[in-house]
């Protein structure tokens, strides 16, 4: 090649070099035409001939009408996970995805999927299965829903491919109910494979990227472990409810649609409100305590949050579910962090006992460690944590925040001593706290305040609130903040309140934290984050 | 004759001077051994400095199964008492399921009040775990590496606590190379696994306890009293079938000392 050759003749060259691609390009894209034609007519011709000949399976397969409830058809249906050796030999029908299919001559081999379960079924040419009844079976595009009716036969040797090992199904009938499209964007095989570390470089790379999956969210649900993702997530939930309303707890509803920003003024969305502009809630904080003064005495709230910061981290969403709580106390707000620790090791508890598939399933795509803590919680004191990270060597003042490093680096530190992945800070000190923290009596530098964590990220933060107006406005003035903007809170405190406590956790979050994942979108449904609005 | 006196002079001459000398090498000797009470008193400050830094109690982690529960740390609060506060809390791992109901009784005496300030000195924290017979001792995973085995658990604590205690201290080799003779017997009660290799170690402390009140052969209870209270209740020793007559008196004895139930 002529190295020496200066910039006009190269793009000259360039441009001849285009050019020839372009050409090139073109007669590939000939050929590809050309060769469907062929392909197309050669069908059409083939199902002509074989047309002529006899479909003894004519009714027993083919392209369901669409369903528009036309007719009350009675059918026992079988879910894929309940296809075992105790079915053999009866006739089922089943309802599921094509997952994928192959075809063989007069044999067609497909893999049934019903959300986590698959099961492999033959259609074979046989005294009521005809060649164009396979033909037919081999040309449904995957993804498509299908109703199947066959036999269930015990298999010699395990399938292991599919979830149901010890069965398989013979077809008898077989009808597609909605068919999909025959180019999809993503394969649910690519995007449920395992990402291993020492992957063969000659082997299957095909990895399935995340702003693919989230694009083409509906495809990418369907892979088992997100089935089994938000089967925990929503396990969280409703232990999280269950737990609650046991110890006695009362769920309330707190608007979103609010007119002053709570917490800070830079984080909040602005909506329009007729005339004016609304804003939308970043935390039920102020509701939640509103409803203690009411006499509600427990509550607790599960309901959208909101929080318009411009992070793009593996860990911030602007939308996600908030579990908050609240609790009025007698003497002292240990009453309500040992009510809010105990409410963690049962919910833990119970992922770990009844949810224990759900965590496996998970566990065959991502690598899942199991998730450890201790009962009742552990507990230590900020004072402690601070001399922890020091003999490790971090620079830090008494009254300093941990970053997130620190926090981190804490995590660490307490798993090798106390092999716990979740544990409390209590104590806080002030001057890293909101203005409505409770001080400490004791010592004015700490605060009545705790954070809580799994596996070394923070995923509340608590404290006592202080529940006496006067008090109240003298710790919002050392704070600068603006009396104005928080009259309404203030003046919810006048009409006698009891003393209270809570926090409030982050669903996405701690179901990321539980299971090990890396990204906070692995754990919402239809995530939204600065970047991203829709689906 | 003047010979003779001449000799005798340089004789005691020299006598005088040997008695100068052995005079000095006794007067350094006694000044390099102190009287035992003040270096005592040196090693507690000392000790009770090491366990305080910067002002904040560090917890000591001791991880131990649910089929061998530590009963020698009850025994060592009984036996400190005031001198070192032995503060203890319990929690369960994720790893155990459920604690076994004999805990129970264990667990009663063993915990502190909840509502307590951490005011003692010492403060450990026990985790229930299924680590078999090793129980473990974390102390600060940055500089140390786990301990393992109750019997090490007590010398290591024997170290941090009233140097009374801490037969490591004894001036005399002979009391503490017996006494981790029968640490160490201990060791291998709690892990043997023939009826017969049960037997024969019984029976090798039963020897070493002889005709003394105490297996150290002291008057007090020592550190491997405690161990080998601990291990009997561990693997279960009936006393009426396994024990000889000086054996069965010997743990009555130690349990009354303790003020616990045998």
């Amino acid at each position: 090649m002529v190295v020496d050759i200066n910039a006009e003749d190269l793009a000259s060259a360039g441009d001849h070099a285009k050019s020839k691609k372009a050409l090139k390009k073109e007669a590939k894209d000939a050929a590809k035409a050309a060769k469907k034609e062929e392909r197309k007519a050669l069908n059409a011709s083939q199902q002509q001939d074989t047309g002529d000949s006899d479909d003894y399976s004519t009714g027993r397969y083919g392209q369901h009408p669409m369903v528009q409830s036309a007719d009350i058809i009675k059918r026992e249906f079988v879910h894929v996970r309940q296809l075992e050796s105790n079915l053999a030999e009866t006739t089922v029908w089943v309802r599921g995805r094509l997952h994928t299919s192959r075809a063989k001559g007069k044999q067609c081999f497909i893999v049934l999927r019903q959300q986590q379960y698959t099961v492999q079924c033959i259609i074979a040419v046989n005294e009521v299965v005809s060649k164009l009844m396979v033909k037919f079976a081999s040309n449904i595009t995957k993804e498509s829903i299908v109703d199947v009716e066959a036999v269930v036969r015990v298999v010699g040797s395990k399938i292991e491919s599919c979830s149901q090992k010890n069965v398989e199904l013979h077809v008898t009938q077989l009808f597609t109910v909605s068919s999909a499209k025959s180019q999809l964007p993503l394969l649910i095989e690519d995007a449920a494979r395992p990402v291993k570390e020492d992957e063969d470089p000659e082997g299957l790379n095909i990895r399935v990227n995340q702003d693919t999956r989230l694009d083409n969210r509906v495809l990418d649900l369907r892979t088992p472990a997100n089935q089994a993702i938000f089967r925990l997530e929503a396990g969280v939930c409703k232990l999280f409810r269950d737990i609650l309303t046991e110890k006695g707890f009362l769920e309330i509803h707190t608007p979103k649609i609010i007119s002053a920003a709570s917490e800070g003024g830079a984080n909040v969305f602005t909506v329009s409100y007729f005339k004016g502009s609304a804003y939308l809630a970043q935390s039920p904080q102020l509701y939640k305590q509103m409803a203690i003064a009411a006499d509600f005495d427990k509550v607790f709230t599960i309901g959208a949050v909101f929080r318009a910061e411009d992070s793009n981290t593996h860990r911030h969403l602007t939308e996600f579910v908030g579990l908050d709580l609240e609790m009025a106390f007698k003497y002292h707000y240990h009453e309500v962090l040992d009510t809010i620790g105990d409410t963690f090791t049962q919910m833990f508890k119970g992922l770990r006992d009844r949810y224990a598939d759900e965590i496996a399933g998970v566990g065959q795509q991502f690598a899942v460690e199991p998730f450890k803590f201790l009962d009742p919680p552990l507990k230590l004191e900020f004072a402690t944590a601070v001399a922890m990270l020091r003999e490790a060597g971090v620079n830090m003042g008494d009254e300093d925040d941990l970053s997130t490093p620190d926090e981190k680096l804490l995590g660490r530190l307490i798993k090798a001593k106390y092999d716990t992945d979740f544990y409390i800070l209590d104590k806080y000190p002030l001057a890293v706290r909101p203005f409505y923290t409770m001080p400490d009596p004791k010592d004015n530098k700490k605060s009545n305040s705790y954070d809580i964590f799994m596996r070394g990220e923070e995923i509340m933060s608590g404290a006592q609130r202080i529940h006496d107006p006067e008090f109240l406005t003298e710790r919002a003035k050392v704070h600068g903040v603006d009396l104005e903007k928080i009259k309404a809170y203030i003046d919810s405190f006048r009409f006698g309140c009891p003393p209270h406590a809570g926090g409030g956790i982050g669903l996405e979050r701690v179901v990321m934290l539980y299971l090990g994942l890396d990204n906070i979108r692995k754990t919402s449904m239809f995530p939204r984050d600065p970047k991203r609005i829709t689906p | 004759m003047t010979a003779l006196e001449n000799r005798q002079e340089a004789i005691l001459a020299q006598l005088a001077d040997l008695k100068n000398q052995i005079t000095a090498l006794r007067g350094q000797l006694k000044q390099s051994a102190a009287p035992p009470a003040v270096k005592e008193t040196n090693i507690s400050r000392s000790r009770t400095c090491n366990i305080l830094q910067n002002g904040v109690i560090h917890d000591i982690v001791i991880n131990a199964s649910p089929k061998y529960p530590p009963y020698s740390l009850v025994a060592l609060r009984r036996l400190w008492g005031d001198s070192l506060k032995l503060g203890v809390r319990c929690h369960i791992h994720s790893s155990v399921l459920q604690l076994p109901t004999n805990l129970e009784n264990f667990l009663s005496v063993i915990s502190d009040d909840c509502d307590q300030e951490r005011s003692s000195l010492l403060n450990i924290t026990l985790v229930w775990k299924d680590v078999g017979p090793d129980t473990e001792l974390v102390v600060s995973p940055m500089k140390h590496i786990t301990i393992k085995g109750e019997v090490n658990i007590l010398r290591y604590l024997s170290r941090l606590g009233p140097p009374r205690y801490n037969y490591e201290l004894s001036n005399d080799p002979a009391v503490s190379s017996r006494l981790d003779s029968l640490l160490d017997t201990c060791y291998s009660l709690a892990r043997c696994r023939t009826v017969k290799e049960r037997q024969s170690l019984i029976h090798s402390l039963n020897c070493c306890l002889g005709k003394s009140q105490f297996m150290a052969g002291g008057d007090g209870i020592s550190i491997a009293d405690i161990a080998v209270w601990s291990v009997f209740r561990q693997i279960k020793v009936e006393p009426l079938q396994d024990l000889s007559g000086a054996m069965k008196n010997w743990l009555q004895h130690c349990s009354q000392s303790l003020k616990l139930d045998s």
